[in-house]
């Protein structure tokens, strides 16, 4: 055989492949993030663009949005609480106890992410604010005085977003529960502990770690946040820090260094609360919970079986049927009410939302944005993590550190740098869709890559390297081995990117053109400047386009599947 | 089949993993058609260097050839893709693709060189006939038992007729039965084949049935190169001697005024004198001899032999099925006996224990 002819030298191809993808997505993360600081750095003139002068003005200056900071941790620390609060009662409710219908429950638990907090913020509003909220047309029906709840207030805001934010810490401590060995409580037991002390001396030390992650993940997203509190604050001009930025950002004239500041200092804080919950689970306090799934063992709570039933229809009933029959009752409403009135149905709201240019455009435009974003993202993303997981490249960890960034800054923060990013590029992209496909690949960078990254993990090596013993190249491997065999994960990123893309809003609300809309910024516009019954009929519409996108999908990947079987 | 047996050529390789060197500066051949294990406790670097071989692992130096040409060299900056060096190879985990049938799993590497449809279908048919699978080709790959993949690996790594084969524990996750039949059966088609192989396991009895030479490694480093009698019967140092079987460890002092050519004798601290095989290795006055703990003989009377014939007594007795262990009390010490005997000695029976001096190897320090 001829070896000789086949000894290529050291090939420097790979390598340079991997530090030109790898440069290129840094940079796309990096670009926005260093105009965002040279913003908050700008002393000169607000509006001019390069700065002409450098300080820390717009820094020393933030004193005076002291109440917004403040506003911001208030809503944030609440919101945290009950949504820790929420998760941990739940995740040991449907791992650890027997009460009755854990599997569909514990199903159903991943719902409040699909409404959104955005959607979830419309229909509170609709069920709380505190003159016509169905909640107190009842409660002044039963005879009531004034009103029983006010949603438009720190703690209502801090109610919507921990609804949704509960199923994401749910989420996080029923996997910590279940990865923990029932033999360490079983050997407790047969030492001669009691439960009681089987449960403080051993279970709760070893989820606690798990919880404090949890918490802290869960504060930073909500340090982030922007929807709930703009829906539900800016009707009674309570700001936290993401809105004011949008404020700021929006208003005549604008005050961009300003608002830089804010979100520099924000962005700040998020890091250092991602850095912490990295340590935390990193640390080695995770060594007896392994990365195995156990069967946990299931505590008989007898009695309190239906209440523990109950606890758990409870908060789906608030975070997912409520809001969800809120909202589909308004839209068919000509005049929002709680009674139920024969005159007052109405598919008008349809009709009009459905013959409105703006919004078949910006529907329209949120479909093609979703299936661009999650058709480059796929394929993107996959190499990414390739890259940074399988090809032993140096440097990968670096990589993977800047990739995963995004997730430490707000999109609303996120994207003002790319605003300004943006703007002095040479190709004239500002208020252009392609401005937001950029900006979408960026920011969901850290979701696409963590989704991935999963799927190629499971993948074994040897999979790919008996594959290369059998001769064959690096492409034709990708082809008969490594793709098929990500197939299905890869079906569900591209759901996942395609889902977030459509109803996204931080970045999105900053960076459409006026020619360019996109869904869920002008379902928010719809909700300040017309009526409610017409922003609900957009809202269904747009689940309902998502929907019907997905069964489109789902169907046709089914058929690919058995194509391929056969 | 028709074999292509190419000789393999490892001159100085070593391996690292960041600041870890998994191995540091190794050298054997393999001649063409020579089925060569490396052998040795886990983290030895036996599979890093069949990695290298392979090319699934990049070196940090050294040479490796394959049938005479280098593919790989840090001198000469030479690193043949894995895929271009027309080797084979049995993962421990089988690595089938779970998405294709049996067929099309074995069918790989012929598609991959583009082979005519006949001649796929024929020698798919051919090889799975050989692991004795001949009726499942149509099976998904997903549905098989472990015996089964393990077949179904061993007939995609042979089918497109490599120069080499590299099996990396192939057997180390079947249990303990089928293992034994796969050991067999491995040695059956690796004779049929006739392919070049370096296998690598932790396994002894595995090691010893189915090579022509052993490599024994331990810390990146090589230990011994033999046959597996060789190995087994005259292990070089300690490590060898304990990693290879059991074996009792003898010291003493040397007695040069005994020795005749090519015979070492030692006292012990005791005054017990044993005659071994010196086999040209060097020792200072004290020496370290290895006696297999099969290779001493119990007797209630003394044998015959003017040497090596030791009174003893038995402290404990284990019985194991295919043999009993002795243990002894001997000279002061343990010495530990394996006997297929079935007639068993009693505990505190008084015993003569003995050695064919040619069984007594001095081990170098």
């Amino acid at each position: 055989m001829d070896l000789v002819g086949r000894a290529r030298s050291w090939r420097p191809g790979p390598l340079l492949v991997s530090l030109v993808v790898g440069g290129a997505a840094a940079a796309l993360v990096l670009y926005p993030i260093a105009y965002l600081i040279q913003a908050s750095l700008s002393v000169g003139d607000p509006q001019a663009r390069p700065p002409e002068a450098y300080g820390l003005d717009n820094f020393t200056g933030l004193g005076r949005y002291a109440h917004i900071f403040g506003n911001t941790l208030m809503v944030a620390s609440a919101a945290t609480v009950l949504a820790v609060v929420v998760g941990f009662a739940l995740a040991w409710t449907l791992s650890r106890t027997n009460v009755p219908g854990r599997g569909a429950l514990e199903q159903l638990m991943a719902m409040p992410y699909y409404v959104t907090p955005l959607m979830g913020a419309l229909a509170w509003a609709l069920i709380g604010s505190a003159g016509s909220g169905f909640a107190n047309q009842l409660w002044r029906a039963l005879g009531g005085r004034s009103h029983l709840i006010d949603i438009n207030t720190p703690w209502g805001i801090a109610w919507v977003m921990a609804l949704f934010e509960g199923s994401v810490a749910f989420l996080m401590i029923a996997a910590v529960m279940k990865s923990m060995d029932p033999a360490l409580e079983e050997a407790s037991q047969v030492l001669g502990a009691g439960r009681l002390r089987t449960m403080l001396r051993i279970t709760l030390p070893l989820v606690l770690p798990g919880v404090l992650g949890a918490a802290i993940f869960v504060f930073a997203e909500m340090l982030g946040s922007f929807s709930a509190a703009l829906v539900l604050g800016l009707p009674s001009r309570f700001y936290v820090v993401t809105t004011a930025m949008y404020q700021m950002v929006s208003q005549y004239p604008p005050r961009f260094p300003t608002a830089a500041a804010m979100g520099v200092a924000l962005f700040a804080v998020m890091f250092a609360m991602v850095r912490i919950y990295r340590r935390i689970v990193t640390r080695g306090t995770y060594a007896t919970i392994t990365g195995k799934a156990f069967r946990p063992r299931v505590l008989d709570v007898r009695g309190l079986r239906w209440p523990l039933f109950a606890l758990c229809v409870a908060y789906l009933a608030v975070a997912v049927f409520l809001p969800v029959l809120t909202i589909v009752y308004a839209s068919f409403q000509r005049l929002t009410t709680l009674w139920p009135r024969r005159d007052n149905f109405t598919l008008a709201n349809y009709a009009t939302a459905l013959s409105l240019d703006a919004v078949q455009s910006a529907l329209w435009n949120s479909l093609l944005l979703g299936v661009a974003t999650a058709s480059i993202g796929v394929p993107l993303m996959g190499f990414l993590a390739w890259l940074i997981y399988r090809s032993r490249l140096p440097g990968a960890g670096a990589i993977e550190y800047l990739l995963m960034l995004p997730q430490a800054v707000p999109r609303l923060v996120f994207a003002f740098g790319m605003l300004w990013a943006w703007l002095v590029f040479p190709i004239p992209i500002y208020g252009t869709l392609w401005l937001l496909l950029i900006a979408y690949l960026t920011v969901f960078l850290p979701l696409g890559l963590r989704t991935i990254a999963g799927v190629i993990l499971q993948v074994e090596r040897s999979l790919e390297e008996s594959a290369q013993m059998c001769g064959a190249g690096w492409g034709y491997r990708l082809r008969t081995v490594t793709m098929p065999l990500l197939r299905p994960g890869l079906i569900a990123a591209w759901l996942l990117l395609f889902i977030a893309s459509v109803r996204e809003l931080g970045a999105s609300i900053l960076l459409m053109g006026p020619k360019a809309k996109v869904l869920t910024p002008a379902i928010v516009e719809s909700w300040f400047s017309t009526h409610s019954e017409l922003t609900a009929a957009m809202a269904v519409l747009q689940t309902l386009a998502v929907a019907v996108a997905l069964a489109v999908l789902f169907a046709a990947a089914r058929r690919a599947v058995q194509a391929g079987a056969e | 089949m028709s074999a292509r047996q190419a000789s393999i050529e490892v001159r100085d390789l070593a391996v690292h993993y960041g600041a870890v060197v998994a191995v540091r500066g190794v050298t054997f051949d393999v001649g063409a058609g020579e089925h060569l294990t490396l052998l040795g406790p886990s983290g030895c670097g036996k599979t890093t260097t069949l990695r290298a071989i392979a090319g699934l692992e990049r070196p940090a130096s050294g040479e490796i050839r394959i049938g005479g040409s280098p593919v790989f060299s840090s001198a000469a900056r030479v690193n043949v893709p894995a895929e271009d060096r027309g080797l084979s190879m049995v993962f421990q985990s089988y690595a089938i693709w779970p998405h294709m049938s049996v067929f099309d799993n074995v069918a790989y590497g012929l598609r991959v060189r583009k082979r005519p449809d006949a001649e796929v279908t024929a020698r798919v048919r051919e090889a799975l006939d050989l692991v004795q699978l001949g009726d499942l080709g149509r099976r998904s790959a997903a549905k098989l038992s472990g015996g089964q993949q393990q077949r179904v690996a061993l007939a995609r790594a042979f089918v497109f007729s490599p120069s080499v084969l590299l099996f990396d524990e192939p057997l180390s996750n079947l249990d303990a039965k089928l293992r034994a039949e796969m050991r067999v059966e491995l040695k059956e088609l690796q004779r049929r084949l006739g392919i070049t192989s370096v296998y690598v396991t932790h396994d002894l009895e595995e090691a010893l049935a189915i090579s022509d030479r052993v490599v024994v490694m331990r810390d990146g480093a090589i230990e011994q190169v033999g046959t597996p009698g060789e190995i087994y019967d005259r292990p070089r140092n300690t490590f060898v001697a304990d990693f290879v079987g059991s074996a009792n460890l003898i010291r003493g002092r040397r007695r040069p005024d005994l020795e005749q050519e090519g015979r070492v004798v030692i006292e012990t601290p005791s005054g017990a004198l044993l005659h071994g095989t010196a086999l040209d290795r060097r020792s200072g006055a004290e020496a370290l001899v290895a006696i297999r703990t099969v290779r001493l003989r119990l007797a209630r009377v003394p044998s015959p032999g003017s040497v090596n014939v030791w009174p003893a007594r038995i402290r404990q007795r284990v019985f194991h099925g295919d043999f009993t262990q002795y243990h002894l009390d001997w000279d002061g010490r343990r010495l530990i006996v394996r006997s297929a005997a079935s007639e068993p000695m009693a505990e505190g029976e008084e015993v003569f224990v003995s050695a064919d001096p040619r069984d007594c190897v001095l081990l170098e320090e």
